[in-house]
């Protein structure tokens, strides 16, 4: 349904000497309908970058996008808005997307008033619908954002993406500032939804065990590339970083403080890009590591 | 002496809002024994940091506060402001959620770090700079001898973290009270700290974690107390709560971690205003009975207590 | 908006300026004497049963003086602020929010305006166009409009990066919605308070420009005026400048402490959301 090709993106930033950052480097990925893909790194590793790409709020520096085999990327605004609500971003913090000023029943009722083409008892009605759908009642709606606690907002803000029937929710943590039983309650509202609607779900997040929960298939991202991407990961995790990830959800060895910021790599550097930090390193870690294909899983490095 | 480090008893705050009183806390018993890793489970809005305030004797100036909270025998709640400045930052000592915001942009690492070792321990500057640098080792911010010249934003995320907890414990404090220490952070800085803290606790430190991070606390403590709206309502050791959870909002809490499949939690989490009658759990539970419209009873067993009428 | 009462300072600024409205609004039937009428026989009266504030070089009332000078200042005040704020405010979000080289012209326009001192850029622009009411309110326009061309940028600016507004922007709506829908409310405060700041200034500066003659005419009852036809029997008769000097103050002091008190609340409104927000 969705296929990303090869995308880079590179921050500049700095007037007078340029620094070049490379948020993502090289990912392609493919989702199929109905499938749950979870995106798993730590902050910084590019995943949020990558989630903006995918839903067009950034245009990659290079590579492509294509969405049931139409190319998105570089396409002007006024033909992407055939697409517009086909693929829609469910982001972190949901009071940012949320009008402070709006109550949420309009905030809801937003993208059908956009769209336009419907009578006020439709929307309203659709609203309604929307709202059952997300698990809220008929007294949240009068409500301002901040009368709502995180997992209220986060369900206004699913019920909002779903008004214009995505086929692709892709959700950049959306779980990760709420309580556990919060997250477990959004979770259930977005699985409950995707086989209700048969939407694809892209599951951005740094807990590895929610996306062991939730998930089909798992990417795992490390500074901008994909180290490892399969389905049994978790049980049989190949690459050594995500091996570093499942004993830090699970808390082993806590005797070593890790030194992250030991992390940082030559200038011109090639290699694995988790060198310094791979316990397991050897020489040939210097050279450039290629996503291979070991027994259904695909692995960037030459160990596996 | 007794192994008692801070016990806290019949602790109740509430705060007055424009919406109505917020029964922040009601009547909180728990007590910390030295050398202990105590942590406070529950979510957010359920008055767990409230509590942390009120020991620290932090809360805001319209909180009302009841009952006892002593420290080593001395009844702390009762002190006046300068004998708490005393404590606070020696005996007890408490440790920001966020490095950046915790730590003076304008002055030096060094001297931030050794500020509580001064203040508290009258050290004269050559020694607490000796000290410093020892504590700077201990946290490995390496070289100390340069980094403690260095300003916070020179520092890394880690190493400031690290750089704040080895301020919070300048003063070899018997007991930090961290709250929400995970709250925001990845899973690898999660790890992190959980080993920083692992590394203060093996020295003898007591901690009281305020957490809504489950994993966290399991990984970090001895003991554990489960908060639900603003009343403690089990407390046990870590290893029989893992095994055997009493409360059912412990059990309905321990099902969702993702571990155990993330179930959620029927219906939402009640008002601190309208705090529910009788037992605060009782319009979620699926073990309610007519009983439960009346206040539940702590039930004491063998090391642990639950406050649940299924016990009673 | 109820909250705004509980305000202390809102609700005495509240009441002086709702009292010098009704005073300017109802002139003509509280004063005691038509502006016009002059009593030769009794001129530079002190301040007596008659003439409650005295009496001017002409013979006229001071008290019926002030009350009709009220409308003018008011008058000069609400106009000059609102048309301000309606260019100010729309090129400010314009700058905001497009960006890009259309900021850079409003802004740099705004730049060289703010580049000469306020009061002597209204003298310059009232010394050629000439005198008179028209030409002062241009002159005070030309000044008071940046500011909120400022603000309206800076907070349309931050407003840009909400989620909220991309998020609208991502189911297709037009930049004019989101401008109209989104961007205006939520800009609104900040310039509110600048604007009920801004009254009181430009009432000063108007009196100001009055004082030094490049306003109304002295002939007209207007604050400023009065000060500057009392000035020569200041000695003598310091009631000519006294009462119309004490409105002035009363007035650019009533509208700067509403303006602080609105932004205090709103502050506080802002503070209190943060404290339930931990609950």
């Amino acid at each position: 349904m969705l296929k990303a090709e090869n995308l880079h993106c590179v921050y500049t930033s700095g007037l007078i000497k340029t620094v070049k950052k490379t948020a993502v480097c090289g990912v392609d990925l493919e989702i199929f309908p109905g499938e749950t893909v979870a995106i798993v790194g730590e902050s910084g590793c590019g995943k949020s970058t990558l989630a903006k790409m995918l839903v067009q709020q950034l245009a990659p520096t290079s590579g492509e996008v294509f969405f049931e085999g139409t190319k998105l990327t570089g396409m002007n605004w006024n033909n992407l808005g055939k697409f517009v609500g086909k693929i829609q971003l469910i982001p972190q913090n949901p009071d940012d997307v949320l009008d402070p000023r709006w109550t949420v029943e309009r905030s809801v009722a937003e993208p059908f008033v956009v769209c336009g083409g419907l009578s006020r008892e439709e929307i309203s009605e659709n609203v309604d619908a929307l709202f059952a759908e997300v698990g809220l009642s008929a007294e949240h709606k009068p409500r301002y954002p901040h009368e709502l606690s995180g997992g209220e907002l986060q369900r206004v803000v699913i019920a909002r993406a779903l008004a214009l029937k995505p086929e692709l929710l892709v959700c950049d943590e959306a779980t990760s500032m709420l309580d556990v039983s919060v997250q477990a309650f959004i979770v259930a509202v977005l699985k409950e939804i995707q086989t209700k609607r048969g939407l694809g779900l892209v599951f951005i997040t740094h807990d590895l065990e929610a996306a062991k929960a939730v998930s089909d298939r798992v990417l795992v991202m490390y500074a901008g590339e994909i180290v490892e991407e399969g389905k049994d990961v978790f049980d049989r995790p190949l690459h050594p970083y995500t091996r570093a990830l499942l004993d830090a959800v699970r808390y082993a060895s806590l005797d070593v403080v890790l030194q992250e910021e030991d992390r940082a790599l030559p200038d011109g550097f090639l290699g694995c890009p988790y060198f310094r930090l791979c316990r397991e390193r050897t020489v040939a870690c210097k050279e450039p590591q290629k996503l291979r294909d070991v027994s259904g899983r695909l692995v960037r490095c030459w160990k596996s | 002496m007794s192994d008692v480090l801070l016990k806290v008893s019949g602790v109740s705050v509430s705060i007055p809002t424009g919406q109505g009183n917020v029964h922040a806390v009601d009547d909180a018993a728990f007590s910390i024994n030295k050398h202990e890793v105590f942590s406070l489970i529950g979510e957010s809005g359920s008055g767990k940091s409230i509590l942390g305030q009120a020991i620290m004797r932090l809360l805001p100036p319209n909180a009302v506060f009841s009952g006892k909270v002593e420290l080593d025998g001395t009844e702390i709640s009762a002190l006046s402001e300068k004998e708490m400045q005393k404590i606070r930052g020696k005996t007890v000592a408490s440790i920001a959620q966020n490095p950046y915001l915790a730590m003076n942009p304008g002055i030096r690492v060094g001297t931030q770090v050794a500020e509580p070792m001064r203040a508290h321990l009258g050290l004269s500057k050559e020694d607490a700079k000796a000290r410093t640098r020892r504590a700077l080792k201990y946290f490995d911010i390496l070289p100390p001898e340069v980094r403690e010249r260095e300003y916070p934003f020179q520092y890394s995320g880690g190493m400031l973290q690290r750089a704040m907890v080895a301020m919070g414990t300048a003063a070899d404090p018997e007991l930090i009270i961290a709250d929400e220490p995970t709250k925001g952070v990845d899973v690898l800085k999660r790890r992190n700290i959980a080993a920083i803290f692992q590394k203060v606790a093996s020295e003898g430190c007591a901690f009281l974690l305020i957490t809504h991070d489950v994993g966290f606390a399991r990984a970090m403590s001895d003991r554990i107390a489960v908060n639900y709206c603003g009343q403690i309502i089990e407390i046990a050791g870590k290893d029989a709560f893992f095994k055997e959870p009493l409360h059912p909002y412990s059990k309905a809490l321990l099902d969702a971690v993702p571990e155990r499949g993330m179930h959620p939690i029927p219906g939402s989490s009640p008002s601190m205003i309208e705090v529910p009658e009788g037992c605060r759990f009782h319009p979620r539970c699926p073990h309610k009975t007519e009983r439960c419209l009346a206040d539940p009873p702590v039930v004491e067993m063998a090391r642990r207590c639950v406050r649940c009428w299924l016990y009673a | 908006m109820i909250e705004l009462l509980k305000n202390r300072q809102i609700v005495l600024s509240l009441i002086i300026l709702g009292g010098l409205i009704f005073m300017a609004i109802f002139a003509n039937v509280l004063a005691p004497y038509a502006y016009t009428e002059k009593d030769l026989q009794n001129r530079l009266q002190p301040p007596s049963s008659d003439h409650l504030f005295g009496t001017d070089n002409l013979g006229r009332d001071i008290l019926t003086m002030v009350m009709y000078g009220a409308r003018a200042s008011l008058f000069v005040g609400f106009a000059v602020v609102s048309v301000s704020l309606a260019i100010g405010v729309a090129l400010g979000v314009l700058a905001g929010y497009y960006g890009g080289w259309l900021d850079e012209i409003i802004m740099r326009l705004t730049d060289s305006f703010l580049a000469f001192p306020s009061m002597f850029l209204a003298l310059a622009i009232t010394a050629f166009l000439g005198q008179g009411m028209k030409n002062m309110m241009l002159a005070l326009i030309a000044v008071e409009w940046t500011v909120f061309a400022r603000v309206a940028r800076g907070s349309t600016l931050d407003v840009k990066t909400k989620g909220y507004v991309r998020a609208a922007r991502w189911i297709g709506a037009s930049n004019t919605y989101v401008i109209v829908k989104h961007v205006l409310p939520n800009i609104i405060s900040p310039v509110l308070i600048m604007a009920s700041l801004g009254i009181g200034n430009v009432i000063l500066a108007a009196a100001g420009l009055s004082f030094l003659g490049l306003g109304v005419q002295p002939s007209t009852p207007e604050w400023g005026a009065m000060l500057n036809a009392g000035r020569t029997y200041f000695t003598t008769a310091p009631w000519l400048m006294f009462f119309p000097g004490l409105f002035i103050m009363m007035t650019v002091l009533a509208f700067n402490y509403f303006g602080d008190g609105l932004r205090d609340a709103l502050d506080q409104k802002m503070k209190n959301l943060e404290l339930e927000g931990r609950f």
